[in-house]
């Protein structure tokens, strides 16, 4: 998962990724340095993506930070940026990642012991 | 993506030299070797390339001409001059035609391998992406609305072209000798990219008249109908290629409808917000249009403005969110369910919503109403 998500830090400004599952389960979280103490509870964030759970985006600008919510077939992305993170740049990268976080499921059957041609 | 290096001289010794002590740095950019002016003429229309660096003294066609013939039919490509007779005269002519560096022979082939590699690292300094679709790439120069540069590779041919944008409008594309609309045309219709973005445009004139949502849309036409005759057997055409025409049907104008907006919303939403409100206070609808319209013009893509309580329940989450995680003051919010209108949020004792056209500037929006 790692791995998929490098693209994202690559852009300014982007400080963590939190991946919850439908139901609300942190699937992954990866933060670019050290966790703020402030996000040390970032089940907090899921009360986002809960409220409006048909919303396929939305971007929540606050004084001090940024949330892109991006709703995901697994359940929600939060991308947790500064307030000058480039996001037309998140919003792309997040449509890459998007099908790499689903093909990461373990597939049942012969499928998860070989590779397709 | 690599970058394209063309290099000019009519010594074979030097082209070798460079050649080979440029070999190491080809995980960098690769080098595409040219032995006067005239044949880089040639070469310039039949590739796409990110850099040229070219020797003064040649025959047939000498450095400053071909200098002169990159700034104006490449302004997007930067020119490097080296030399072996030097004159200050010389370096200040190189450089008001337009070279970006001036080089006195000898040098270091290393040392000139940074100026290469300082020079094209500014053109990919607003970020590089790998195998971004024609919609993707789209929708980042829609959101964007930025003035910059953007290189991109076909993933499928490596085939490069360029694009300039200021403002978010397309001025010109640029594939081999092709520019303008029948350029963007082909760079379009490619399927999957790779893109490096440069935070500036060398292009002031405007070659493309069209809006860059109806350049795609022809494109995609273009394409498709190009597709389709070379499926149907019954089809007289012989030609396989893509060759898109230069007069498209396609209008500018054929671009979505965008509702002349605010203070004329339907009945039918909760609250109005009016333009001019007997209190003589100035309306949250009116100041929010205001400053919309100052940063985009009258076609901003806002359908309308209006105060909605049901959107109070998410305000509060965000608020809650806030003071959970320490983000400070809610400044706004933009929600985008996949309908045909986007809304932005403006917090207040009842949310101001702005609804918008999902094809509009909807980071330029955010931005003029963020401050």
């Amino acid at each position: 998962m790692k791995e998929q998500f490098s693209e994202i830090f690559k852009i300014k400004d982007v400080y963590g990724v939190v991946l919850f599952s439908g139901e609300g389960k942190i699937l992954y979280e990866e933060f670019k340095e050290k966790k703020p103490d402030n996000l040390s509870v970032v089940t907090d964030l899921y009360a986002l993506p809960r409220t409006s759970p048909n919303a396929y985006e939305m971007d929540v600008i606050f004084s001090q930070m940024r949330l892109y919510i991006r709703k995901v077939n697994i359940g929600h992305m939060i991308i947790i940026m500064g307030t000058n993170a480039q996001m037309a740049m998140v919003r792309l990268t997040c449509d890459m990642i998007n099908p790499t976080i689903q093909s990461t499921k373990q597939s049942k059957g012969l499928g998860r012991l070989f590779k397709r041609k | 993506m690599i970058p394209k290096v063309l290099i000019v001289d009519d010594s074979k010794e030097m082209l070798f030299a460079l050649s080979e002590g440029l070999e190491k740095y080809e995980d960098k950019f690769s080098v595409v070797l040219s032995k006067n002016g005239l044949d880089a003429v040639e070469q310039l229309k039949a590739n796409t390339f990110s850099l040229v660096v070219t020797d003064l003294k040649m025959p047939k066609m000498d450095g400053f001409s071909l200098l002169t013939h990159v700034m104006e039919k490449y302004p997007g490509i930067p020119v490097i001059v080296i030399t072996g007779y030097s004159t200050p005269q010389m370096e200040t002519m190189a450089n008001d035609g337009g070279a970006i560096g001036y080089i006195e022979k000898p040098f270091m082939i290393d040392d000139l391998a940074d100026r290469i590699s300082t020079t094209l690292s500014t053109q990919s300094d607003g970020g590089s992406l790998q195998n971004v679709t024609s919609s993707m790439f789209l929708q980042l120069v829609e959101m964007e609305q930025k003035t910059c540069t953007i290189r991109l590779t076909d993933r499928l041919t490596d085939e490069q072209g360029v694009l300039f944008f200021n403002n978010g409008e397309l001025l010109d594309a640029r594939i081999g000798d092709k520019n303008g609309e029948h350029a963007a045309y082909v760079l379009f219709s490619w399927d999957e990219v790779n893109l490096s973005i440069q935070n500036s445009c060398a292009i002031t004139e405007n070659f493309i008249k069209k809006d860059v949502q109806a350049v795609f849309l022809e494109a995609l036409r273009l394409k498709d109908e190009a597709e389709s005759i070379h499926e149907d057997p019954s089809s007289d055409n012989t030609e396989p290629e893509f060759e898109p025409e230069l007069e498209p049907e396609l209008e500018p104008d054929s671009e979505p409808s965008v509702v002349e907006p605010v203070g004329k919303p339907p009945a039918s939403k909760p609250k109005t917000a009016t333009l001019a409100p007997a209190s003589g206070k100035k309306d949250p609808a009116a100041v929010i249009r205001q400053k919309i319209q100052t940063k985009l013009g009258t076609k901003s893509g806002v359908q309308e403005i209006y105060t909605d309580p049901k959107w109070n329940s998410l305000m509060l989450a965000m608020e809650k969110v806030a003071l959970a995680i320490g983000a400070g003051d809610l400044k706004l919010a933009m929600v985008n369910n996949k309908g045909p209108s986007d809304f932005i949020l403006i917090p207040g004792l009842e949310p101001t919503v702005v609804k918008i056209n999902p094809k509009s500037p909807r980071d330029r929006i955010i931005d003029a109403l963020r401050v």
